[in-house]
């Protein structure tokens, strides 16, 4: 038991330097993993678009004005109007999809090589150590 | 490396870990800022919202009194061009964030030297 016990504590490097590297590395994968989620949600949101309830043609908006707004410009005019916003809104979205794309992947990219040299390291460390 | 518990081994790697992160954080920061430089929203003002019906006392419903069409669409413009405004903000997030950048740097890189330089000075040892 006794060597039993000393074998584990030779094992286990206790010292500032893997402190350190474990430290390091567990914040990366922790970035890595944030990355990886937004990733996740921004294909679950490409694949499943959302209605835009609170815009000004969503249902609690409908009854607003409209019909005024229809009887003094016209239907044609309110026709095209809604055409302009929902293209604005569906090129927005489109855009918006983009961004978040690069921002998990800025994630993954970033946080991927200060994982992977940290952990390296502590693979070399260990394998000199032992 | 310098593996020793010492106050001084331990300031420098405590200074390297937050500084390193202080770097990462500004890269992806850095990144989300260009992108919204490169990729901004188009500013969609319904026209709609260019003009509210007066609501007065006198009459039991809003009066419904729009100026012109090319009046309200100057309005919008002028809305849409405040978006703009705000949108210039992302600029001065992105050089924030290469702040971040800039001036973690050259402080990891120096504190990452000192560790090895602590090393080679006998700092590495288990027994301080």
């Amino acid at each position: 038991m006794q060597q039993k016990r000393g074998v584990i504590a030779m094992r286990i490097r206790w010292d500032l330097e893997h402190v350190y590297l474990y430290l390091v590395s567990f914040v990366a994968l922790i970035l890595i993993i944030i990355g990886a989620v937004n990733l996740t949600q921004t294909a679950i949101a490409y694949l499943t678009p959302g209605y835009d309830y609170s815009g000004p043609y969503g249902p609690g908006e409908l009854s607003r004005d409209l019909e005024q707004w229809e009887e003094r410009f016209g239907a044609e005019f309110i026709a095209d109007e809604k055409d302009r916003y929902e293209t604005l809104l569906e090129e927005n979205q489109r855009r918006r999809l983009t961004r978040d794309l690069v921002s998990g992947l800025a994630f993954i990219g970033v946080a991927a090589p200060v994982y992977v040299y940290h952990w390296r390291k502590i693979g070399r460390l260990e394998s000199e150590d032992n | 490396m310098a593996k020793a518990w010492s106050i001084k081994n331990l300031y420098y790697y405590l200074v390297c870990l937050v500084t390193l992160f202080m770097f990462v954080g500004g890269a992806i920061s850095s990144v989300n800022s260009a992108m919204q430089i490169i990729l901004p929203d188009e500013p969609n003002v319904p026209i709609f919202y260019t003009y509210y019906p007066d609501y007065r006392a006198e009459f039991e419903r809003p009066v419904f009194d729009p100026p012109l069409l090319e009046e309200l669409e100057a309005r919008r413009a002028e809305q849409e061009n405040m978006d703009d405004y705000y949108r210039g903000y992302s600029t001065r997030r992105l050089l924030n964030s290469m702040a971040f950048m800039i001036i973690a740097a050259p402080v990891y890189i120096y504190h990452w030297r000192r560790i090895g330089l602590a090393a080679e000075e006998g700092g590495d040892s288990d027994e301080n």
